[in-house]
């Protein structure tokens, strides 16, 4: 007898069907997590001191859940040293920088880079050119990361907004020299920086009668295996 | 260079024209020269008193060299005296060493705000004395101070002096002849500036050296002014007994 098999299969698969279903919809509730990420630039320039324009986080794209920001600061010199002692001489030099950008929370997020060099010179050869066994000029280069991230309502607030963050950038260096007590030194630096903003924020929640849909299916998937199993028996009783 | 020292030159004047007096002189003459001779005694006494007091007593002979201001690092030698052993026998050597470091610093700020700038002085100044030991003198100074966005400054002094002494009682060989002794001297400066992100930093330094030798000796030529000192008092009695003679 075919009829007992035909029907067992079709009753397996309306169940596993109906089964299915309700997994998935049990699932749709669920929020999901999305990332923005905004960058701005300071180019390198002498006496850093400007603004950073960053979008603020919409609200209308969702729950925002933390800040996430991230500074990069660069800084380059040149270096300039020449010995006019009688005698040969170890000149060093150091720059140091600090980049500080200012948070919409107060206080200011700080990244420090530093950089040194130094030249054996040999005693003053009779002309400040910077150049010769007396005299270089050096290229120091700094980098620095820091970052900063804000998870209360109260911090995240402040990032949030159809207006813009307006993060004010600056540069401080410091240079210093040593060697013999007698020479020339100079310095010129350029500072420069990078700020990036992740807001991570949920999804607006959907949510959808996930309980009801599947019965009318599952109940019609029943009526048409049993109407199937209805038209066979019709069929075969026919012939 | 020896010192000359007071006893021969003081008692020199009192003397030359009255040491010998003449047969014909007169009564008068010689008491006044007695008195002379009496008033005069206290005081050479004391002229006296220095060399011959105690057999023990010490002189002072000094001895000197310097070297003028020369831009730093630098190496030189100084030739001091040696102490003439015909003057007595020397006891001990006392060498001071004097040194000058001066810097001047000249700055400008290449910033668009104010800046301290923190200038840092060390410098040194060794000997090496005979014998092998050597007096080194140690500088430091500082000079602070903040110059606005721009502006320069120059001709900043930063100057030290120091000296020390080392005294020497034994192995004093190197110090005796009719010639000199060296003393190798090294001259070092060395410095740290601190400043901005951008600016001009120039920096001179020069430094001096003198060095101050004392010879303690006892003199050699110590009893010779005793023969002297003996035929004032004689001649003083003479006088005194010729008067009286005349007198009675």
């Amino acid at each position: 007898m075919n009829l007992r098999p035909a029907l067992a299969a079709l009753l397996l698969a309306a169940g596993a069907a109906s089964a299915q279903a309700v997994t998935i919809g049990a699932q749709l509730p669920h929020v999901t997590s999305q990332t923005l990420s905004l960058e701005a630039s300071a180019p390198l320039q002498a006496n850093l001191s400007s603004f950073l324009d960053l979008a603020k986080f919409n609200p209308t794209l969702g729950t925002l859940t933390s800040v996430l920001v991230e500074l990069h600061g660069v800084f380059d010199s040149t270096v300039k040293m020449e010995n006019k002692s009688s005698s040969g001489s170890t000149l060093g030099a150091t720059v140091n920088g600090t980049l500080s950008l200012g948070l919409p929370t107060g206080g200011a997020l700080l990244a420090l880079a530093s950089a040194n060099t130094s030249f054996a010179a040999a005693r003053y050869d009779g002309t400040t050119d910077y150049a010769g066994a007396s005299g270089t000029i050096r290229m120091l280069t700094g980098s620095a990361d820091s970052s900063s991230s804000f998870h209360a309502p109260a911090d995240l607030a402040l990032f949030t907004g159809t207006d813009n963050l307006h993060l004010a950038i600056t540069g401080q260096g410091s240079a210093s020299f040593s060697g013999a007590s007698n020479r020339s030194t100079r310095v010129a630096t350029t500072t420069g920086a990078t700020v990036r903003v992740t807001y991570s924020y949920d999804l607006p929640v959907i949510t959808t009668p996930t309980a009801a849909v599947p019965e009318p299916g599952t109940w019609a998937l029943m009526a048409a295996g049993l109407g199937m199993v209805g038209l066979l028996a019709s069929r075969r009783r026919s012939r | 260079m020896a010192l000359a020292m007071n006893w021969p030159r003081s008692s020199r004047p009192a003397w030359p024209h009255h040491q010998e007096p003449s047969l014909g002189i007169t009564v008068k003459t010689v008491a006044a020269l007695a008195l002379a001779t009496l008033l005069a005694a206290p005081q050479a006494q004391a002229a006296l008193m220095t060399p011959m007091a105690l057999p023990s007593a010490t002189q002072q002979s000094l001895a000197g060299a310097s070297l003028p201001a020369a831009d730093t690092d630098w190496t030189n030698t100084l030739q001091v005296q040696q102490f003439n052993s015909s003057l007595g026998t020397l006891n001990s050597v006392s060498i001071t060493l004097s040194g000058r470091v001066h810097s001047e610093f000249s700055a400008t700020n290449n910033t668009n705000g104010p800046a301290a700038f923190n200038n840092q002085l060390y410098g040194s100044l060794q000997g090496l004395l005979p014998g092998g030991s050597t007096l080194e003198l140690l500088f430091e100074g500082a000079d602070d101070r903040t110059l606005d966005g721009g502006a320069s400054y120059a001709g900043v002094v930063v100057e030290r002096d120091r000296s020390k002494q080392v005294t020497f009682t034994s192995g004093l060989s190197p110090f005796i002849g009719n010639g000199s002794f060296a003393i190798d001297l090294m001259a070092l400066a060395w410095s740290t500036i601190d400043g901005p992100s951008d600016y001009d930093m120039d920096i001179s330094t020069w430094s001096s050296a003198s060095v101050d030798v004392v010879y303690d000796y006892t003199a050699a030529t110590q009893n010779v002014p005793e023969p002297g000192a003996l035929a004032l008092v004689g001649l003083a009695l003479a006088a005194v007994a010729l008067t009286r003679r005349r007198a009675a």
